[in-house]
């Protein structure tokens, strides 16, 4: 990989960590859902997955030194990201898709959780999780939809010309 | 145009859904209810019945008639349960002599002997409901 390739993600995993921990006090009112689908459209598949490991290892161990009960769904969660949108979205650049994608999104990231809480806590009433969770699964998935519907286009608007103006400056740098 | 409206729609439908979970939630007018405490080993140390009206919440009446305490931001016990109210609501780690640490115990709510699928904040009073606050073990069966 190429040395630009993993500052690009070093940065990346920066600045979705940063904002995260900036909107702690809000309750699943973050960018991340927005942040990780724009940077899985810039990335190639492996990339992305190298990003989404990267973030979930810094976040956990910044907030729960390594707890598997989170740290497992969080990965396979995320990754579902650049897995869907390599796959079922196309590499769609649409921002409604994607904010569509983003709702369901909100709802599948709170239920990958669930297993594990069961196995955690003992408490094997499925039910009783889905219930409890499901205000803040909403707000996720509002906020993953408005945020990816407004934001997604500007954003890798940006990046792809950081990249592509990287790429050029580079290549002349070699010339 | 299209971008506009959809976000109106969701965002609209998302706040419906905060009203109707609302709604459904509320605490009846008046009427008794039940409080009983168990603590580490089974024990009922506490069974009570407590009359409320229609503004009256449980964490109230709780904090009335038992000496509590509740997590602050790190989930360590502290006794300033009124100043950490937000939107996640609160969480009770001590009633009385009964401790917990949120880690590895935690105080259980059962709700006319079901789990409850909400915290303390978020609990609707209604007459002749019985309220368990049961010590427990993370990891042990309920």
């Amino acid at each position: 990989m190429e040395t630009r390739k993993l500052l690009m993600i070093a940065v990346a995993i920066s600045i979705t960590f940063v904002q995260e921990q900036m909107l702690l006090f809000l309750p699943n009112i973050q960018f991340t859902v927005l942040l990780v689908i724009v940077f899985t459209s810039v990335f190639t598949f492996k990339e992305s997955i190298i990003y989404i490991i990267g973030y979930v290892l810094l976040d956990n161990m910044y907030m729960g030194g390594f707890n598997l009960f989170y740290m497992i769904p969080m990965l396979f969660a995320w990754s579902l990201i650049p897995v869907a949108y390599h796959t079922i979205l196309r590499k769609t650049n649409n921002e409604i898709h994607l904010g569509l994608f983003a709702i369901i999104f909100g709802f599948v990231y709170g239920w990958s959780f669930i297993p594990f809480n069961m196995i955690q806590t003992g408490i094997n009433n499925f039910y009783i999780y889905l219930k409890a969770d499901i205000i803040f699964e909403v707000i996720m998935a509002t906020t993953g939809f408005v945020t990816v519907v407004w934001m997604f286009k500007p954003l890798n608007k940006v990046l792809n010309t950081v990249l592509n103006t990287q790429a050029i400056v580079i290549k002349k740098a070699y010339k | 145009m299209k971008k506009l409206v959809i976000t109106f729609i969701v965002i609209l439908a998302a706040i419906a859904s905060f009203f109707v979970s609302d709604y459904f939630n509320s605490n009846d007018y008046d009427g008794e209810i039940t409080i009983i405490v168990v603590d580490q080993i089974g024990d009922t140390v506490s069974n009570e019945q407590y009359l409320f009206i229609e503004e009256d919440a449980l964490f109230d009446i709780l904090d009335d008639n038992y000496n509590i305490g509740c997590a602050d931001s790190n989930y360590n016990l502290t006794s300033e349960c009124a100043e950490i109210s937000g939107i996640t609501g609160r969480i009770i780690l001590k009633i009385d002599d009964i401790e917990t640490d949120w880690d590895n115990t935690y105080i259980a709510i059962y709700i006319n002997g079901d789990y409850s699928t909400f915290g303390i904040d978020n609990i609707a009073l209604h007459d002749g409901d019985v309220y368990r606050f049961e010590y427990k073990e993370v990891g042990d069966d309920n």
